[in-house]
């Protein structure tokens, strides 16, 4: 068997908004080529976390690295597929302007989609099976509908890490099915998917591995090691009495997370 | 009809309603009042150094007036924490209100700047100004031509970066997942619209700048969903505010800049309550295979 | 500027007409502020700016129908298109695809464009009762007739009376509608009260300070007034004050210096109230927010000495009270030069240190202090280690942080959940 890759790193990870934080030292590595499920209760995290993981936000304290190295050097290997609900479905676009966004990078905004760009925008259409609706409006489809558009957009990156935010929320049975027939396409052509999942009952269906979350790392492992009454106690059995209270602290005192010296040194 | 004063009107509300669609889908319309409010002073004290209305450090330092509240809202929402709607509120009444003051002040000094011109423009006056070559040749107001190469930087950089402006519009944290600056496409925008609000002030005030920012943007928006028509719309919607708006004013003798936009507000609601007809029609027939072109949202496929 | 007799004239009400307008501005002020408060709570402070644009053609209408400035008729005007303007708004935002915030600016722009369009008729119909409608714009406080004062104190206290009446009802209303509806209050009815208890407010706040900016007289006492309370009482009444003092002043300007618009004075006068107390409110301003993360640091800085100290005599095994160089201190670890010097002053003052020359050593209470920082950093380290399952090699960074702001109530928790621990994950002991 060929050895594995680590995917994605976090190194002592810890983020706060308005001082206090969301994610407490959060340290873990991933290996490619797997289903990774993050699970938590509401407000864990979880969202925060693949947001860092991706870049878009900065840790207060920590790094992440992707394939081993700093994210901007490797942002064309990952794709996104943000929550359902964090976009404005009335926008002016149609399912392909949507997709079509898949091909945009960083350098290429001021150029125009070439041949190339549309075979994949129209091929990433079609694995969703969403090819009848190319033209239509998204605000007009339905839930299951723009979670595909999602996901083809994704595909249409071409990437090689995989975030998905709560893919599954808010979508009907035959999205379900086709989600999961593209996950385990994915991982057979050597993808990993790093999936924010809220549903315990489906966990060992969908994922090779979990990470549970509730704004520290429960456990990170194989379904089975991980989902033990033990931890899903600690992980919805509410927060550790000691990190709120010292959370509270922070933001109360204006206190950093880091000292500035520590700051430093972990970006090396 | 007055050729020089209805074209000049025409580039002040396309620069707007271009801009306009992009912070009305960014759901900044308030920033964008905010920053015609706020110019005002940076227009003030300009005019007072430079001595003249319409140049270029005029220009510049207006505009820069406009980033600066933006910066405020920014430093008063983060940095005080005050809720993001009052922070708005507060930083272009201030800034307003420095600006009145200032020109009550230096009225005095006799400065060519009043409170009339300032709220709602006096576009009537564009042709005191006016660009004549070789004594005989009548090239239109100078206001006008003004407005032309604003009018053709908006265009190129809208056009050229239009895949930046859908996707950081649409979507902002995916495209900071792809590590696209979120922060400086919206100061590109922040730019222009402060430009353009300098631009448009002397013909329209500083009020009615977003009458043409928002209006013929909503109006397009509600009857399309595709962004190119929605800015082809605004410009249609724009043209048919100018053109009506100015033969209303001549006819009731009014502000120029007044009717159009009060004939923009009346073009909304026509059409809205056309689409509300419309739609009504349908669902009495209960036919779903009418699409009509004014009920395209609302209608969920199974 | 006026002379000296003006200001005097002024402060000191020596005219009746002074005493009215004095009166007049001051409910004004405090009406607008009261009722602001809520708007501000609400989260719908804009909605006030495009109620306030609004009035402008219902002015207009108003005086367009009667010929003459009738105050009765101008309140009864805008109170209506500002009404008008509010239900278009909710209208516009629940029934088209377009959002709140589009709606908003777009009735603004339209109802003042149709306002100016109006306006300007008026004045190029040269009717001679008109010189009036021009203060709506901007405001104009000295202005006001006798007449008019009675009017609009009396709906200013009408104002005030409502939110002293329904005071419980609004509170719950504010802070939670859901609730309110659970207890079965008249929410719908309430919220009528309310909006038009604000468009009544904006109705008469235009004559001092015109329609343009009007919405500060809503927003910024309560702006300012959330930096210094968090009761919804003390709220009401600061903003109150601030709205009442700065109406006051508004219309001390306009009487001194008969050439100024009020309303740019009345703002300028709330937003030092505002930004003033977002820089200076203790507690929540922002200068008392970074002197407390100056002392903050501070404290860290002269903790990590003490603890330096402690781990280098931890390390000689040697007495307590053993004179350390400041060199061994800075090759244990690093130090800023100048902040390690205002450190040990720091230390010194405290009494945790005796300095002499070059050489250093703890006292008793810095003994015991530097290790009780070194307890808590070992606490901290093990506490990451075993309920927070990090590697042993990945918690030294957080606990640097932690040992400083851990209470002694939060030590006792640790000690009690880590089971009194003797050692910390590295081996090395945890002082007592």
């Amino acid at each position: 068997m060929k050895e594995r890759k680590v995917a994605v790193e976090a190194h002592n990870i810890t983020v706060a908004y308005d001082r206090q934080p969301v994610l407490w030292e959060v340290d873990f590595e991933m290996n490619e080529g797997n289903i990774i499920g993050i699970i938590g209760p509401n407000g864990s995290g979880k969202t925060t976390l693949i947001k860092t993981l991706m870049g878009v936000i900065t840790p207060d304290s920590g790094y992440v690295e992707v394939f081993g190295a700093e994210i901007n050097r490797v942002r064309d290997q990952i794709a996104y597929v943000p929550q359902r609900e964090s976009v404005d479905w009335d926008f002016p676009a149609s399912v392909y302007d949507v997709v079509m966004m898949g091909r945009f990078r960083k350098n290429n905004l001021f150029h125009r989609s070439n041949t190339n760009d549309r075979k994949i925008v129209r091929e990433s259409i079609e694995k969703v099976g969403m090819t009848p609706y190319i033209n239509r409006q998204i605000g007009q489809l339905s839930g299951g509908q723009q979670q595909r558009v999602f996901l083809a957009r994704s595909l249409a990156q071409e990437a090689d890490i995989y975030f998905m935010d709560e893919p599954f929320v808010g979508v009907d049975a035959a999205t379900e099915s086709a989600i999961l027939e593209l996950m385990t396409t994915m991982k057979n052509l050597g993808k990993t998917l790093i999936i924010v999942h809220h549903d315990l009952q489906t966990v060992s269906e969908y994922f090779d591995e979990v990470l549970l979350l509730n704004t520290r790392v429960i456990d990170y492992g194989p379904v089975n090691s991980v989902l033990t009454d033990d931890n899903l106690k600690a992980a919805y059995g509410g927060q550790l009495n000691v990190l709120t209270k010292v959370g509270d602290l922070l933001k109360k005192r204006e206190f950093p997370i880091r000292e500035k010296e520590f700051k430093k040194r972990s970006k090396s | 009809m007055d050729i020089g004063i209805v074209f000049t009107a025409l580039f002040v509300a396309f620069n707007c309603g271009i801009l306009g669609v992009f912070l009305m889908l960014r759901k900044m319309a308030m920033v964008g009042d905010a920053i015609s409010h706020s110019v005002l002073p940076g227009i003030v004290i300009a005019y007072l150094i430079a001595g003249t209305r319409a140049s270029f450090p005029m220009l510049i330092g207006a505009a820069a007036m406009g980033l600066i509240t933006t910066v405020l809202i920014e430093f008063l929402t983060k940095k005080a924490r005050l809720q993001n709607d009052a922070s708005i509120g507060i930083s272009f009444t201030w800034l307003f209100a420095i600006g009145v003051i200032l020109i009550a002040v230096f009225t005095k000094g006799g400065i060519d700047l009043d409170q009339e011109c300032v709220l709602y423009g006096d576009i009537a006056y564009v042709n005191l100004d006016k660009i004549i070559v070789d004594g005989n040749l009548y090239l239109g107001p100078r206001a006008m031509w003004n407005q032309i190469p604003v009018f053709v930087l908006i265009s190129v950089v809208i056009l050229f970066g239009f895949r930046g402006w859908q996707i950081t519009t649409f979507n902002p944290d995916y495209a900071a997942s792809m590590g696209i600056s979120v922060s400086r496409w919206h100061y590109l925008l922040m730019s222009m619209v402060s430009l353009v609000t300098v631009m448009a002030f002397e013909a329209v005030g500083a009020i009615l700048v977003v009458g043409f920012m928002i209006i013929p943007p909503a109006t397009a928006y509600l009857i399309n969903s595709k962004l190119k028509m929605v800015i082809v719309l605004t410009l249609v919607f724009a043209t048919l505010s100018v053109l009506l708006g100015y033969r209303l004013a001549i006819y009731f003798n009014g502000s120029i800049a007044g009717g159009m936009i009060s004939v923009a507000g009346i073009i909304f609601f026509v059409i809205w309550c056309l689409q509300q007809m419309v739609k009504k029609l349908l669902v009495a027939r209960s036919d779903e295979n009418v699409g009509g072109w004014l009920v395209q949202e609302n209608k969920i496929i199974r | 500027m006026g002379d000296i007799n003006d200001f005097l004239d002024f402060v000191l009400l020596r005219e009746p007409n002074i005493v009215y307008v004095v009166v007049g501005t001051l409910l004004i002020g405090a009406s607008s502020g009261l009722i602001g408060t809520f708007a501000f709570l609400k989260k719908t402070s804009l909605l006030g700016d495009a109620i306030s644009h609004s009035a402008l053609p219902g002015v207009c209408l108003a005086f367009m129908y009667m010929q003459e400035k009738n105050a009765i008729f101008l309140l009864l005007g805008s109170f209506v298109s500002g009404w008008i303007a509010t239900l278009l708004v909710e209208w516009i935002s629940r029934r088209t695809k377009l959002k709140n915030d589009t709606a908003i600016a777009l009735i603004l722009s339209f109802f003042f464009g149709v306002g100016i369009f109006l306006l300007t008729i008026i004045q190029n119909g040269g009717q001679a009762a008109q010189s009036g409608l021009n203060n709506f714009l901007v405001g104009k406080a000295a202005a006001i007739q006798r007449f008019d004062i009675y009017i609009f104190s009396g709906v200013a206290l009408l104002i005030i009376f409502f939110v002293v009446t329904f005071y419980r009802p609004l509170k719950i209303m504010v802070f939670d509608r859901d609730y309110a509806l659970s207890i079965g209050l008249p929410v719908r009815i309430l919220e009528f009260l309310l909006n038009s208890a604000i468009v009544l407010a904006i109705a008469v706040g235009i004559q001092a300070v015109g329609v343009i900016l009007m919405a500060a007289l809503l927003i910024s006492p309560a702006a300012a007034a959330r930096f210094w309370t968090y009761k919804l009482s003390r709220l009401l009444v600061i903003a109150a004050s601030i709205g009442a003092f700065s109406g006051w002043f508004g219309a001390f300007v306009s009487y001194t210096a008969p050439d100024m618009p009020t309303g740019p004075w009345i703002v300028t006068s709330l937003s030092v109230f505002a930004i003033g107390s977002a820089f200076f409110a203790p507690g929540s301003g922002m200068i008392s927010r970074i002197k407390l993360q100056q002392s903050n640091s501070r404290k860290m800085l002269s903790e990590n000495i003490l603890k330096s100290l402690f781990q280098i005599l931890e390390g000689r095994d040697a007495n307590s009270h053993d004179w350390i160089k400041k060199s061994t201190l800075f090759e244990h670890r690093f130090f800023d030069r100048i902040k390690f010097q205002k450190g040990i002053r720091t230390l010194d003052k405290k009494h945790f240190i005796i300095i002499d020359g070059d050489k250093i050593r703890l006292t008793k209470q810095g003994w015991a202090e530097s290790k009780r920082i070194v307890r808590l950093h070992r606490l901290w380290e093990l506490y990451l280690y075993e309920k927070m399952n990090l590697a042993a090699d990945h918690i030294h960074p957080n606990a640097e942080t932690m040992e400083h702001i851990l209470t002694p109530e939060l030590e006792k928790i640790l000690i009690k959940e880590l089971d009194y621990p003797e050692k910390d994950p590295h081996q090395s002991k945890i002082p007592e």
